[in-house]
């Protein structure tokens, strides 16, 4: 932490937001029921988002991507080699959609350029998982289980393919 | 608000103090704040779309299927280090929403959530050392209890949505 530097605060914090923080605030008081009208509730929205930002920088990004490969890895070792039950895939495509989205956050607060493709990938993913929400006998279906495997792969080589040295 | 604005205000110098650390990034002009502020609102933004329940849900299930395949002494050491890891993921996933939503369970699940992970590198060095040997039945137990308390937590939702819910 050598290059560690803090000065603190001396204008109000709304002072410092772009347009796009700006809205981004706006989408997060929504959720919490403020219309950002005053001083006091823009500070409230920005403490929540802070205290999420905290936790997502606590993430450290080698630990998250090894956990993301593993839930990635898993999947295609108990679904595509030994095969289960169906609605077990089903669970397991979840996890790895939940995976692939940690990693996305994680990404992009890191500000790494990987970021965008493992959005992509997630929204494929997605699509792929509300497929056998909407018909579990797809989990034995060779056509999905194959755009599966194709996705998995390429998440994998995404994680992998560029060290954490490499972020924009 | 009924919140001293003055805490408020030291709560987000704080969080961004720790941010700050934790990016090793010299944060020093309006523009790093505007750098920094971005990508907190950004992570802020990406939580809010998520919908508790529906992650809870997920977490939950996850867990539940990993303490009965654990409990079953079917999985190798390895196996069960990623189980564990994976779950890591999607805990610190709903650790996060819980945090943003406000949930009242937030602060008790952070304490769990760091006792389990206190467990990680003991199971990561017998993984390592002897990775397809079964789970001691010591470690075993200490890994069910792991999941049971978290489990605990993210359960007590429901049990108390029926009970406040009106009968006959």
């Amino acid at each position: 932490m050598g290059r560690y530097s803090y000065a603190p605060l001396s204008e109000p914090l709304e002072s410092f937001l772009d347009e796009g923080s700006r809205k981004g605030l706006m989408i997060i008081a929504g959720m919490l029921g403020s219309n950002l009208e005053t001083h006091e509730e823009w500070k409230y929205a920005i403490r929540k988002a802070i205290k999420t930002g905290v936790n997502v920088a606590a993430w450290f990004p080698d630990f998250s991507e090894d956990a993301a490969s593993i839930a990635l890895e898993s999947f295609k070792h108990y679904v595509m080699q030994k095969g289960i039950p169906a609605d077990e895939t089903l669970g397991a495509s979840v996890v790895v959609v939940q995976s692939l989205f940690a990693l996305y956050l994680m990404y992009d607060f890191f500000e790494d350029g990987r970021a965008k493709k493992i959005y992509w990938l997630l929204e494929e993913f997605i699509r792929l998982h509300n497929e056998l929400v909407e018909d579990p006998n797809k989990a034995t279906n060779p056509d999905l289980l194959n755009r599966a495997s194709a996705l998995i792969d390429e998440a994998l080589s995404v994680i992998r393919g560029k060290g954490w040295e490499g972020r924009q | 608000m009924s919140e001293d604005p003055k805490a408020i205000l030291y709560e987000l110098e704080s969080g961004l103090k720790e941010i700050v650390s934790k990016l090793d990034l010299p944060i020093e002009t309006q523009k790093d704040y505007l750098g920094l502020l971005r990508r907190i609102v950004r992570a802020g933004v990406q939580i809010s779309s998520l919908e508790p329940e529906y992650v809870e849900t997920v977490v939950a299930n996850h867990l539940e299927a990993s303490f009965n395949i654990v409990k079953s002494g079917a999985l190798r050491t390895y196996e069960v280090l990623y189980v564990y890891l994976t779950n890591h993921l999607l805990l610190r996933m709903l650790g996060l929403v819980y945090l943003f939503f406000g949930d009242w369970r937030s602060e008790e699940f952070s304490e769990l959530l760091a006792e389990y992970e206190k467990l990680i590198p003991e199971l990561a060095d017998r993984a390592e050392k002897d990775p397809h040997a079964p789970l001691s039945p010591e470690l075993a137990n200490r890994v069910h209890t792991a999941f049971r308390d978290v489990l605990s937590v993210i359960k007590k939702r429901v049990s108390d949505e029926e009970a406040a819910e009106p009968h006959g």
